[in-house]
């Protein structure tokens, strides 16, 4: 037999649901805009029914419900689209920062500017075409001494810059590892909380919105892949290395790296090389140790190139002063090449063939068609076309990361519209949602008038027949 | 496919970024005149844009080479050209002085006309362009000619035999000075030989003078001509290197400049787009919701 008092009960159960369901859409609403925020809503199920006892239960007409209650607060989630987005984001990351470093580097070798090494080593040789139609003239001598030194610097300051741009990176990777292990760490003490409220059978929402923001950004920072256990517990590895296990992460550490020019190179705390798969750490480690130090490898092979084939004529002529077998250039490689200073003194700089020659131009003509001399690629390019191509290098370097940047974002963006369909939140649905509760929240009050009123009638109203 | 608002928004902006980014490259392709800024905007437009760029310049080193060796040949020919005259008018006083009707005194007096016409040549043989001496060979900064006295005088030669030689083209090269001392020598012998003869009164030395004049201005005028076929081909290949130069030129506009029509309307046209993705981008922004229909 049920009791009007239970009847009660049920009212009540609506009143409370309802109220809660609304305080699920208010979060919601609330966080509509909220990177990362997953949409929740609370699932409602009919509360456990009672057949009335008795010794003989079918005097009763069946179970007797008992109201509602709501059953969990879900979390809209889409796991499988997390797995791909992270992977497109952190190959995204990768070719950005790959692609931020080299526009650097495009920067600093400045070609398509007046400031260009090209134009430089034309300026070069036309000193010498120039010095070759009047070897004894001074201001031509003196006009060369000025492109030649240009040239040298030119050579010297790019090599320069792009050391530098290469030590830079130690900066930003030292920061990277620092984040990598705070973000690890972060995972850590997550996972501690969120199994804690799985195993009591609640849901931990709001907490794995964080985690998954986390697992992102380390997906970003160096490709962190993710599992989910059964406990809840996000395992993450970086190139099959483990970072989190549970409540336990691994440190990564940046060192010296005597073997690769004393820049910063990264390992576990266990001494075994860290290996990103892609991401940030990974874009950077391509752009400093492949594509800047090709860069750099082309310059010294070019300021060789330079040094021995000007010097190895030079050497052999005659200046004005009859000064002879003097090298050009001093140095050996990019860093390092610069004009001999004791050309200064102009007349020490050799355009003849022979002593006292002061009209014999034929050394300076010989150096200066070196320009069309073929002596790099063993044998097969001129300087002029091999400093082309490695600045052509450089912009297919920049141009493909770029393309690959813009490439991996694209589909990145195309999984975050589809997860964002599935986790976001829509304000009309917000809307109508509120509504059905609000009704039903009416709905539940006017019963439990309804079952005051009864309640009146049977306390008020009965057993005063007649009065 | 459910949407959310804030697909909407970031559809709208990301619209609007890519349209903006666009229109940005086609202004900077407009403020510049060029079809790129970096060579990883295009490697390929690049690389022919710094090669032709070395051709042209190149081309213009020998250019000015060909310019200053056709100026030195240039000099050369005005050199040549004036001891011509001069040998010339020594011939005609020369001849002058072997007539009968020539007295002694009168041959004493051509004499002396030769004797200027001798410092004249002398002078002419030293001759400077640009600060070098033309006809001394390899030295050009020591002064070739010098009237030594003796019997008889002789014309001292200090330069050397140095065949200067200067590039005009790739692979192609031309002499450019004339051995003083050959060239010359013969001619300073005839005159002198002629002078000593008019003041000595001897007419067989003048006679024979008179062949070593003509033989001299002979042989210097063979000279001359081989300079003047030199002038030709230096002139020959300016007129190729200017062609090669204007060729380049034009290939590097194409490579690098952008189509100034094209590009001005495809701003246009983008700059339309951009209006249109602003207007798009504004109703979805404010769009209502059901909220704003709820009372």
């Amino acid at each position: 037999m049920s009791s009007l008092f239970s009847s009660l009960h049920v009212a009540l159960s609506s009143i409370l649901s309802q109220q809660q369901i609304i305080e699920v859409i208010d979060h919601n609403v609330a966080n509509a805009n909220t990177e990362g925020y997953h949409r929740q809503e609370a699932v409602l199920s009919a509360g456990v029914p009672y057949g009335s006892p008795g010794m003989y239960s079918s005097i009763s007409s069946g179970q007797l419900g008992t109201g509602v209650r709501v059953e969990l607060v879900k979390r809209a989630t889409v796991e499988l689209f997390n797995h791909h987005y992270r992977r497109e984001m952190g190959d995204a990351s990768r070719y950005e920062m790959q692609q931020q470093i080299l526009e650097q580097v495009e920067a600093v070798m400045a070609e398509m500017t007046d400031d260009g090494l090209v134009s430089k080593l034309d300026e070069f040789w036309s000193g010498w075409y120039t010095l070759s139609s009047d070897p004894s003239s001074s201001a031509y001598r003196s006009e060369l001494l000025t492109n030649a030194q240009a040239l040298a610097d030119g050579i010297h300051r790019r090599a320069l810059s792009l050391e530098t741009i290469r030590r830079d990176q130690d900066v930003a990777l030292q920061q990277l590892v620092d984040d990598i292990n705070d973000k690890a760490s972060q995972v850590a003490s997550l996972n501690v909380q969120i199994s804690n409220i799985l195993s009591v059978g609640d849901n931990p929402n709001d907490l794995l919105d964080e985690r998954d923001r986390i697992l992102e950004s380390l997906s970003e920072l160096a490709g962190a892949s993710v599992s989910i256990e059964e406990s809840g517990q996000a395992l993450v590895s970086i190139g099959g290395h483990a970072l989190v296990i549970g409540k336990s992460t691994f440190t990564v550490e940046a060192y010296q790296n005597a073997a690769n020019d004393n820049l910063l190179s990264l390992r576990w705390e266990d001494g075994t090389d860290f290996n990103p798969p892609t991401g940030e750490v990974l874009g950077i480690f391509e752009a400093r140790d492949t594509d800047i130090v090709a860069q750099l490898d082309d310059l010294d092979d070019l300021a060789d190139a330079l040094i021995t084939q000007v010097n190895g004529i030079h050497s052999t002529g005659y200046g004005t002063n009859n000064a002879t077998g003097l090298d050009f250039f001093l140095g050996t490689d990019a860093l390092s090449i610069e004009v001999n200073s004791v050309l200064e003194d102009l007349e020490s700089i050799a355009a003849a063939s022979g002593m006292d020659q002061p009209g014999d131009g034929s050394i300076s003509l010989e150096i200066a068609q070196l320009d069309g001399a073929e002596v790099l690629n063993s044998g097969t390019t001129t300087m002029n076309d091999f400093y082309i191509g490695t600045i052509a290098d450089l912009g297919l370097a920049v141009e493909r990361a770029e393309r690959n940047a813009y490439d991996r974002r694209l589909v990145a963006s195309s999984l975050e519209q589809q997860r964002e369909s599935v986790v976001g939140v829509s304000l009309d649905e917000e809307a109508a949602n509120l509504v059905a509760a609000q009704k039903s929240f009416e709905a539940a009050a006017r019963l439990m008038t309804a079952i005051d009123e009864m309640l009146d009638t049977v306390i008020n109203g009965m057993g005063v027949v007649g009065r | 496919m459910r949407i959310t608002q804030r697909m909407l928004i970031s559809n709208a902006v990301e619209h609007m970024e890519a349209s903006m980014s666009r229109l940005a490259d086609l202004n900077s392709q407009y403020a510049s005149g060029k079809k790129i800024k970096t060579p990883s905007d295009d490697p390929s437009i690049a690389v022919a844009g710094l090669s032709a760029r070395s051709g042209i310049r190149n081309c213009e080193n020998y250019i000015d080479l060909a310019s200053a060796t056709g100026n030195w040949l240039d000099a050369n020919d005005i050199a040549l050209g004036q001891i011509v005259d001069e040998v010339t008018r020594a011939l005609i006083l020369t001849q002058d002085g072997v007539s009968d009707t020539v007295g002694t005194e009168e041959r004493a007096t051509l004499s002396e006309e030769l004797d200027s016409i001798l410092n004249e040549l002398v002078e002419i043989g030293n001759t400077q362009h640009e600060g070098d001496y033309l006809f001394a060979g390899f030295l050009t900064q020591t002064t070739p000619f010098q009237l030594v006295s003796g019997t008889p005088d002789t014309v001292s030669y200090s330069g050397d035999a140095g065949v200067i030689r200067r590039a005009v083209s790739p692979g192609q090269q031309i002499t450019i000075n004339i051995d003083g001392d050959a060239a010359f020598s013969p001619v300073f012998d005839a005159v002198i030989r002629a002078r000593d003869g008019l003041a000595a009164d001897n007419l067989t030395e003048i006679q024979a003078s008179i062949t070593d004049i003509q033989d001299a201005i002979e042989s210097v005028k063979v000279v001359r001509t081989n300079n003047g076929s030199r002038s030709r081909q230096v002139d020959n290949t300016m007129d190729r290197l200017t062609q090669t130069k204007t060729d380049l030129q034009t290939l590097l506009s194409e490579k690098e400049d952008i189509n100034m029509a094209e590009v001005i309307s495809d701003l246009q046209y983008q700059e339309v787009v951009y209006q249109s993705v602003l207007e798009s981008g504004q109703i979805a922004l404010n769009l209502p919701n059901l909220f704003s229909f709820l009372g």
